[in-house]
C-alpha cells in the first residue's frame, strides 16, 4: 500500500484518538447522567471509525467483526442506561415533547 | 507505539482511574464501559482480533450493561463506596500488585513467538484451521472444559439469590420497532461470529455473549420475547447444554479416538462446531441469567 | 496518486473534521439537548464520510459490504440513543 496512503491512515487514527480523549471531558464531567450517555455514544461511533480505519490500514478484516459488535453493544449499553433507574414523568406519546 | 497508540494508553488509564473515583455509581459504571471499550481498542491495536472481540463483547458490552443495572438497583446519586482506612488500605495492595505485575512484565524475556510458532506447527496435526480455536478447543480443551464447569457453577450461585423486584418497563414504541430490527440482526451475527470461528476471529465466548446482548436487548425493550424468563425448563437447560455436549464429546468421541477429549480426525471440524454451538447456548443463557431471573411481572 | 486514493484522502480529511466538530460541540455547548444534535448528526457524517473512504479502499465486495451495513448499524443506533438519552434529559431537566 502506497505510502502516503498509510500516512492518511496513521493520521485519521490519531485525529479519531484524540477526538476520544477529549470526549472523556465530557464523560467524566457530566453533570447528568444523560451528558455521560452521550459520551458513552461518542466512544462508540469513533472506537467504530478508529476499527474501520485500523481494519484496513492494519490489513486485519477481522477488526470489522468487533467493530459490528461495538455497534450492537453500544445499543445495548444506551438502552441499559436509559430504561434502568425511574420510569419516565412523562409519557412516551407525549405531543408537547 | 505511536501517538495515537500512547493517546488510547492515557485514556485508558484515565478512565480506570474514573471508574475507581467516580462521585456516584451510575457514572463508574458508564466509565467501566468507555474503558472496555477503549481495551478493545487496545487488543486491537496489538493485532489480537479474538480477544478485542470478546472485550468488546462481553466487558464493555454485557459486563457494562450488568453493573448499569446492579447501579440503577443500588441507586440514588451520590452512593458509592467507603473512602475510609479499609478502602485504602485495599488501594494500597491493589497499587503494590501492580507494580509486582509491571515489573513482572517488563523483565519477561521477549519470547520471539515461540509459543505461536509451536501453535502453527501442529495445526495441520489438529484439523483446525483457525490458531486461537485450535488452542481453546484442541490443545487446551481441559482448560475450556473446567471453564465452562467454574461459569456454570457461579451462575448457579448467582441464581440462589434472592430476586429483586423490577417495575415493569414501559413500552416505547420507537424502541420497540427498532429493537425489532436489531434483536434478529444480533442473533444473526452470533451465529455468523460461531460459524467464523472455524477459520477466523470468532467463537462460542464472543458469539455467546452477542446472543445474550440480543437477549438483553430484547428484555430492556420490553419486547414480548424473554424465552429465558418465560420458560425455566428451557432456561436450565440451556444453562447446562454447553458442559453437558462438551463432556459428551469428550468421553464420546474421545472413546473412539482413544483418549479424552481426542478428535477422531475426520470429524474433528463437526465435533468442535457442535461443542461450540453448545457453548454459546449455554455462555448467552449464562450471561442472561446474571441480570436475575426476570420473573414475568 | 492515483485518483482513488485522492478522493479517499479527501473523503478521511473530511470525516476527521467532522468528528472533531462533534466532539467540540460536545463540549461547548450549553445544554444536553443541544449537545445531542451536535453528535448524533456530525458524529455520523464523520462516519459515513470514513466508510465511503474505506469502502473504495476495502479490495474486496464483501469488505465494502460490511463497512457499509456497519455505518447503517450506527445510523440505527445513533439515532435511537440519541431519542434515548433526549427523554431522558427531559425527564432528569423536570
Amino acid at each position: 500500500m502506497a505510502a502516503r496512503m498509510t500516512a492518511a491512515y496513521a493520521l485519521f487514527e490519531f485525529v479519531l484518538a484524540t477526538n476520544l480523549a477529549v470526549g472523556l471531558v465530557r464523560a467524566l464531567r457530566g453533570p447528568t447522567l444523560a451528558d455521560r450517555l452521550l459520551a458513552a455514544l461518542l466512544f462508540g461511533t469513533t472506537g467504530v471509525a478508529l476499527l474501520l480505519t485500523m481494519a484496513i490500514a492494519h490489513d486485519a478484516p477481522a477488526l470489522r467483526n468487533v467493530a459490528l459488535v461495538v455497534m450492537l453493544l453500544a445499543l445495548l449499553t444506551v438502552v441499559a442506561f436509559a430504561r434502568t433507574g425511574a420510569a419516565p414523568k412523562r409519557g412516551t406519546d407525549d405531543e408537547s415533547a | 507505539m505511536n501517538a495515537t497508540d500512547a493517546i488510547v494508553a492515557t485514556a485508558a488509564v484515565a478512565l480506570a482511574a474514573a471508574v475507581l473515583l467516580a462521585r456516584d455509581l451510575r457514572a463508574a459504571a458508564m466509565s467501566f464501559v468507555a474503558f472496555g471499550l477503549l481495551l478493545a481498542l487496545i487488543w486491537a491495536r496489538l493485532g489480537a482480533a479474538d480477544v478485542a472481540l470478546a472485550e468488546a463483547a462481553i466487558g464493555a458490552g454485557v459486563t457494562g450493561a450488568l453493573l448499569i443495572d446492579a447501579a440503577a438497583q443500588l441507586a440514588g446519586p451520590g452512593r458509592r463506596g467507603g473512602r475510609g482506612p479499609t478502602a485504602l488500605a485495599v488501594g494500597l495492595l491493589g497499587g503494590a500488585l501492580a507494580l509486582v505485575l509491571a515489573h513482572g512484565a517488563v523483565s519477561l524475556a521477549p519470547s520471539a513467538g515461540e509459543a505461536s510458532r509451536l501453535v502453527a506447527a501442529s495445526l495441520d496435526a489438529a484439523q483446525i484451521v483457525h490458531p486461537v480455536t485450535a488452542v481453546l478447543l484442541s490443545f487446551r480443551a481441559y482448560d475450556t472444559l473446567l471453564e465452562v464447569g467454574v461459569l456454570l457453577i457461579a451462575v448457579v450461585a448467582a441464581q440462589a439469590a434472592p430476586p429483586v423486584p423490577r417495575p415493569p418497563l414501559h413500552h416505547d414504541p420507537v424502541l420497540a420497532r427498532v429493537a425489532g430490527v436489531t434483536v434478529p440482526l444480533a442473533v444473526l451475527v452470533a451465529v455468523y461470529l460461531l460459524w467464523a470461528g472455524a477459520t477466523r476471529s470468532g467463537g462460542a465466548f464472543q458469539a455467546g455473549a452477542v446472543l445474550a446482548g440480543a437477549l438483553l436487548l430484547a428484555r430492556f425493550a420490553a419486547l414480548p420475547f424473554d424465552p429465558l424468563a418465560t420458560r425455566p425448563v428451557l432456561r436450565r437447560a440451556m444453562l447446562a447444554l454447553g458442559l453437558a455436549v462438551f463432556i459428551a464429546v469428550a468421553l464420546g468421541a474421545g472413546g473412539a479416538a482413544g483418549a479424552v477429549l481426542a478428535y477422531p480426525a475426520a470429524w474433528t471440524g463437526a465435533l468442535v462446531l457442535v461443542i461450540e454451538a453448545a457453548l454459546m447456548l449455554s455462555i448467552a443463557a449464562s450471561l442472561v441469567a446474571l441480570f436475575g431471573v426476570g420473573r414475568p411481572q | 496518486m492515483n485518483p482513488l486514493d485522492a478522493i479517499t484522502w479527501l473523503l478521511l480529511a473530511a470525516a476527521g473534521t467532522f468528528f472533531t466538530a462533534g466532539t467540540v460541540g460536545l463540549l461547548r455547548l450549553p445544554d444536553t439537548l443541544t449537545r445531542i444534535h451536535a453528535l448524533t448528526k456530525a458524529d455520523n457524517l464523520g462516519l459515513g464520510l470514513a466508510a465511503a473512504a474505506l469502502m473504495l479502499q476495502a479490495g474486496s465486495w464483501a469488505g465494502a459490504g460490511e463497512i457499509a451495513l456497519i455505518w447503517l448499524l450506527a445510523l440505527l443506533a445513533s439515532a435511537t440513543a440519541g431519542y434515548l438519552i433526549a427523554h431522558r434529559a427531559l425527564d432528569e431537566r423536570d
